[in-house]
Order: structure tokens, then sequence, then C-alpha cells
């Protein structure tokens, strides 16, 4: 099991609890073995769906078939730590706005397993410490 | 160990086989873990009862199907369900689900929390 969560609020939903990321065991040990895409493949999925909501046609969007192909055809990028590992499904799997702007305090912090609360009594009052 | 890799699985009489596309297993009580998953990244706890699952692979589409059970392990009164979570749009990267514990009228009463939740992805 992996040693990190990733804890993470979302500003455009501030009413809503902070969110737990979970990492998948079996993802972590393809991403020890190197076998990610670089993370520009998921970027470019994720921008062309996004385009899609936003104007309205998600009912029937579906992926350029290159660009999800890409997922297996592009070269890899090479074995990752534990800790780069965390950091790129950040990159993956969390909103963009919330890693990639600057805001007057945290939005996401990756913690050590043991550190998340088991009981969620209070969840929504959890607020990211500096 | 040999690794068959193929485009397409057919049948003799030309039909289609989709195998699972993703498929997960995991503990939402508490701190949640995924006891084991194939072609997925990881899972967002979004609240009590509320779950994204991130699918990698990308799907083609938001139009996959999926199955799936929730419930506690040993002996205990509440039964569970999975539902689609409302107001939250699934994508071709994120499927979100909600479990729901179910009354003796067999009625949902509120989003709880499973020991046992597993999901199955077709497309």
């Amino acid at each position: 099991m992996s040693n990190y969560r990733v804890i993470y609020e979302d500003p455009e939903h501030p009413e809503q609890p902070a969110c737990v990321l979970v990492p998948s065991d079996n993802w972590l040990e393809g991403a020890k073995a190197g076998l990610l895409p670089p993370i520009s493949v998921y970027w470019a999925l994720q921008d062309d769906e996004q385009k899609a909501i936003t104007e309205g046609r998600h009912d029937t969007f579906k992926h350029d078939p290159e660009k999800h192909a890409a997922q297996w055809t592009t070269p890899r990028i090479g074995p990752l730590t534990e800790e780069e590992a965390i950091e790129y499904l950040v990159m993956k799997d969390i909103p963009r706005h919330i890693w990639s702007q600057e805001y007057n305090r945290p939005m996401f912090k990756i913690v050590k397993t043991t550190d998340v609360p088991s009981d969620r009594q209070f969840r929504n009052a959890w607020r990211i410490a500096a | 160990m040999s690794t068959i890799k193929v485009d397409t699985l057919q049948t003799v009489a030309g039909n289609q086989l989709t195998p699972a596309r993703a498929w997960l297993n995991f503990n939402s009580s508490g701190t949640p873990s995924v006891h084991e998953s194939q072609n997925v990244s990881s899972i967002t706890d979004v609240s009590n009862g509320v779950y994204g699952v991130n699918l990698s692979p990308a799907m083609t589409s938001a139009h996959y199907a999926v199955s799936g059970m929730a419930k506690d392990y040993g002996s205990v009164s509440s039964n569970h369900t999975i539902t689609g979570a409302n107001g939250d749009q699934n994508t071709s990267s994120v499927l979100r689900v909600r479990t729901v514990t179910l009354n003796t009228s067999g009625a949902h009463t509120s989003g709880s929390e499973a020991d046992y939740v597993s999901l199955v992805v077709h497309q």
C-alpha cells in the first residue's frame, strides 16, 4: 500500500469537504516500472473533453483515435520513485486549477497515509495547514 | 509467462468480445484504500459515500457501462447499493459513484461508507 495520500480542496467549491486522493497500488507498480507515458498525453485528452463539455457536445464526444492511442504508443518516461509517481498523479488526477494556480493558502498537500484521520466525523471542518 | 497483444477480440462468428476495461475493489470506510485494481490510477474520496474513480488509460468516451456492488464485512444490519453521483458528470477518465445505505424497505437513506466496494467498467 502506498505511503502517501493527497488531500485537496477545490476553491471553485468551497462548500465541499476536503477530498482524499488514494493511489492504486497496481498503478504505482507500473509507474515504478517505467510504464507511464508523458503527462502531456493525458492533458491533451482532458483538454479535448473539457472543450466538448464547455461547448455542450459532451454527449456525442469521442476522443480522437490517434490521441487516445498515444496512451500506449508514446515512448514511456521511465521508472519513477514513489514520490515522483505521486507528483505525477497529482498532475493527472487532481483538477488542474487546484495545483496550477496560486491561492492565498495551500489547496492540496501530499501527506503520509498515517496522517489522514480515519474518523471523518468532523471532515467538513478540515482545512489544509500551510 | 507469455503476453498476448491484440487490437480486437472476436468470436468465430465475428462478434466482438469486450473484456473489462477497468475494475477495482476498495474499502471506503474510514481512510479509504484500494484493495486491488486494474486500469485505475487512483480513487478520490469526495464526500461521505461519494467517490471518483480515476481511470488510466482513459476510455474513448464517457459512454461506458458500469456494474458494481457494495457491502460491509461481517454481520451488520445495513445494506448498501451503488448509484451514479447526481450532479457529477462522468468523463472518459473519471467515473463518479455514490454508495448509499438501504433501509429495510429498500429505500436508500443516505450516503454511506462500505467495507467492500467493487466496480467493473466495460466499453
